[in-house]
This record gives structure tokens, C-alpha cells and sequence, in this order.
């Protein structure tokens, strides 16, 4: 009798028992990779192999967008069209951006600076891409954008609009790949003020209207500078608008003055963007 | 045994179709409103036959969509195996649930988490997100009764129609 009841609660013990070892093991495996992913780029691999298991549902995820944009282009002779339409506006968005490039190198150049080296290269051409925003991960201002490594994708491309810069791409998969926004709490990019020729990082915080400037001397930026990407560092091409200064602040404890500043770029509107070839020079 | 054969196929088809659901691009702020597919599909199988999906699935599953939505690679491996751990917990108590009651579970369920989700990104040091973070989880758990009853459906008429 004894025996018969210890039977029958034992399988029901190490079941429960078994399943919660398990719970704790694939916790801790979990958040063993979330910190290896967050702290270092030893994942890639990994991440390469599921992202190319998952190819074939990632193609069959983007036949909704193919079907739309079929029945919306109707006709052969529309689709001729679109596709001229479609060079077109990437050629607008280029020569916007070009522009917008060369108001900043005029107003360095009437300051007769000596101009760094990564500016040399002016030569911008870039793919058109639409950003898809799986937004899976309201945290991290990160947009998921429609080209991937079968597009010639690379890491560490800039992605810019027709304003000024975005972000940068940091992980490509496939067919699709990631940008991390100006905007991320840990995104920084080193600038210029066009105005005062002083070189700053602004650093991201996490909200898309605005940049800050840490450790700036007195006079260095004021309310309506414009900001451009100074190049330092090889990895923003030079001279594209970043941001422009909203106020500045002084820091009692250090001294030094904090601006804050609203990004030229929309980065949480724009869905239209430009991926940068990386042909700018590398750091000096 | 047939039963068991039905039943992969129709696991198979299910969570493939969940997994290219979540991976459709979303534009903009609708995807606040995305459901969560992936453990909607799992909890359908862990409260129906738990048999189909341990939670050594749920953790591949996770790693799968970590890596269709770009987030930290883990991070919905965690949140699914809790959410299956949790649910296979209350399974038997669930099965007996009606409707309206379950899809409370899963409201409360799916709530939770979303709290995981903020753990995580609180320790990855990211910012508060505002009120429509929380809008998912309603929307998932409005899709529950017709992926509940769909999945269903299906399953039975499958197994008889073998039977037959």
C-alpha cells in the first residue's frame, strides 16, 4: 500500500522537479548570451546561421509588400515608370544631401580652415532603402532596413536622409539589416559646430529629438548651430548635417557647457533612406 | 501514434506560419499593435498536447525571432521559455478554463511578459518605453479564442478525418 502511493507521487516529483532544472538551465543559457550578444560581437556567427535556416520565411514574410506593391504599379508601362520615378527621387535625395553638405564645406571654407584629411573625399553614392521597422524592440533605437548582404550590404555603412545623418548599419543579415539610430543611448558621433570650427561628440539618449554635447569650452556652440559630421574617427563621412543646437547649459561641477540638439535627420519619421557606400577615407 | 503524426505536421505548419507572421515588416507606429505569434502558437500547444513542444523548443524558437527582429540574441528565447514554463505550470487547471477565462490568463501571462522584457532592457540600459509598449499584449490577447479555436478546429478534424 505504502509502496503503491510512493509510486504513484514519485513520477510526479522529479517531473515537476526535472522541468524547473530545466527552466534554470535555459535561463541561465539565455541570459549567458544576451550578455556575450551585448558585450562583444562573438555571436555574429551564430546569428549568421539562424538568419540563413530562417531565409526562406523572411522571403515569404516580404510577399505581402511584393503583392502590394504589384497591384499598386498595376501596368507594365506604370512599372516603367515607377522605376524611373524611383531613380529619380534617389537622385534628389542624393543631390539634397550633396547640397546640404556643401553649405557646411562654404561656410568652413569662408573661415579659412585648414581642412582635415577625411574630408577629401566628397564622392557620395549610395542604395535607396526603405526602412521596415520590425520594431520588436521599442528599447534600442535601432530600424530594421530593407537591404541585406544580398544587396551588398556591409557593416558599418552610414544611413542618412534627405536632412542630414541617421545612424549606422550594425548588423546585416540576408535580405534585411540593422541601423543603430544617433538617438541610441549608445550612439555617439563626432561633430563639428560649423559656426565656431570647436569638435564635440554628441552622444545619443535615447529620445529622437535630441543629441547632447558633453565638455564643450564657453562660446564653443550656441542655440541654432549647425552641427556636421566632422569625420574624426573614419567611420561618419565629414561634413553632413547631424544636428542643430537647441540650448546649452553650464555645467556648475566641471565647468565645462553641455548643449543639447535636435537632430537634422527624422530619425523616428523618415522611411526613405540612403545607405552611404563606405569609401570615405579611413582614420588619419 | 496517428494522432501524434497529425499533430506534428499541423505544430510544423503552425509555427512556421507564426514565425513569418512576426517577420512581416510592420511600418512605423502599427508595430505597437503586432501580436506576439510565436507564444500564441506555443501556448496553443503547451496547454493542448505539451507533448509537442518542450521548453528546449520554445528556447530555438526564441533564438529564431532574437534573430528576425534584431534584438539582443536570448532575449525572447528567455521570455518564451518562461511563457511556456508558466503556462505547462497551470496547463491542466487551463484546459478547463472557459474561453474568457483563459484569454484572462494569457492577458496576464503576456503582461508579465512584458515586464521581462523591460528587465531585460533596463539591464541593457535602454530608456522607459511610453503607454504603447502595453498595447500588444491586448491585441494578442484578442487573437487568442479564434488562434485557440482555428488550431483546434483543425486538429480534431485532422485526427478524424484519418480515423475515418
Amino acid at each position: 500500500m505504502r509502496s503503491a502511493r510512493g509510486s504513484d507521487l514519485n513520477p510526479l516529483f522529479t517531473e515537476a522537479s526535472s522541468s524547473v532544472v530545466k527552466l534554470v538551465i535555459f535561463s541561465v543559457v539565455a541570459i549567458g548570451l544576451m550578455i556575450a550578444d551585448h558585450r562583444s560581437g562573438y555571436l555574429k556567427s551564430l546569428r549568421t546561421v539562424i538568419s540563413t535556416v530562417l531565409y526562406p520565411m523572411e522571403r515569404l514574410a516580404q510577399v505581402p509588400r511584393f503583392l502590394g506593391d504589384q497591384v499598386a504599379l498595376g501596368v507594365t508601362a506604370q512599372r516603367a515608370l515607377k522605376a524611373e520615378n524611383d531613380a529619380l527621387k534617389e537622385q534628389v535625395l542624393m543631390n539634397k544631401a550633396q547640397l546640404s553638405q556643401f553649405i557646411a564645406l562654404k561656410s568652413e571654407n569662408n573661415r579659412l580652415r585648414v581642412l582635415l584629411n577625411a574630408r577629401a573625399s566628397l564622392n557620395v553614392s549610395g542604395q535607396l532603402a526603405e526602412i521596415t521597422d520590425l520594431d520588436l524592440d521599442p528599447f534600442s533605437h535601432r530600424v530594421v532596413v530593407s537591404l541585406g548582404s544580398a544587396a551588398g550590404i556591409e557593416v558599418g555603412q552610414v544611413l542618412i536622409d534627405d536632412q542630414g545623418i541617421m545612424g549606422q548599419i550594425d548588423r546585416v543579415s540576408v535580405l534585411s539589416s540593422t541601423a543603430i539610430l544617433l538617438s541610441d543611448p549608445n550612439a555617439a558621433i563626432p561633430v563639428e559646430v560649423v559656426r565656431s570650427g570647436a569638435r564635440a561628440i554628441a552622444f545619443g539618449q535615447g529620445d529622437p529629438e535630441s543629441l547632447q554635447l558633453r565638455n564643450l569650452r564657453k562660446g564653443a556652440a550656441e542655440a541654432g548651430d549647425l552641427l556636421v559630421a566632422s569625420g574624426l574617427g573614419g567611420r561618419f563621412p565629414a561634413g553632413f548635417p547631424v544636428a542643430v543646437v537647441k540650448s546649452v547649459q553650464l555645467d556648475p561641477e566641471s565647468g565645462f557647457w553641455t548643449a543639447t540638439a535636435r537632430p537634422s535627420a527624422a530619425l523616428d519619421r523618415s522611411l526613405k533612406v540612403l545607405l552611404l557606400k563606405s569609401e570615405t577615407a579611413p582614420a588619419p | 501514434m496517428k494522432r501524434i503524426r497529425n499533430d506534428a505536421t499541423l505544430f510544423a505548419l503552425s509555427v512556421s506560419i507564426a514565425l513569418v507572421l512576426s517577420a512581416i515588416p510592420v511600418p512605423g507606429a502599427l508595430g505597437y499593435f503586432k501580436p506576439f505569434w510565436i507564444a500564441l502558437i506555443a501556448l496553443f500547444w503547451v496547454i493542448e498536447a505539451p507533448e509537442t513542444l518542450g521548453l528546449g523548443f520554445a528556447f530555438v524558437l526564441g533564438l529564431a525571432l532574437d534573430v528576425l527582429a534584431g534584438s539582443l540574441l536570448g532575449e525572447h528565447a528567455l521570455r518564451l521559455v518562461f511563457i511556456v514554463y508558466i503556462a505547462g505550470r497551470f496547463r491542466l487547471r487551463l484546459r478547463f478554463y472557459p474561453m474568457w477565462q483563459q484569454a484572462l490568463f494569457i492577458l496576464v501571462l503576456l503582461l508579465n511578459d512584458r515586464l521581462v522584457s523591460l528587465w531585460i532592457a533596463s539591464l541593457s540600459g535602454h530608456a522607459f518605453p511610453d503607454y504603447r509598449y502595453w498595447l500588444a499584449p491586448a491585441v494578442s490577447t484578442l487573437l487568442w479564442p479564434w488562434v485557440f479555436l482555428l488550431l483546434d478546429g483543425l486538429r480534431h478534424r485532422r485526427s478524424r478525418s484519418r480515423e475515418a
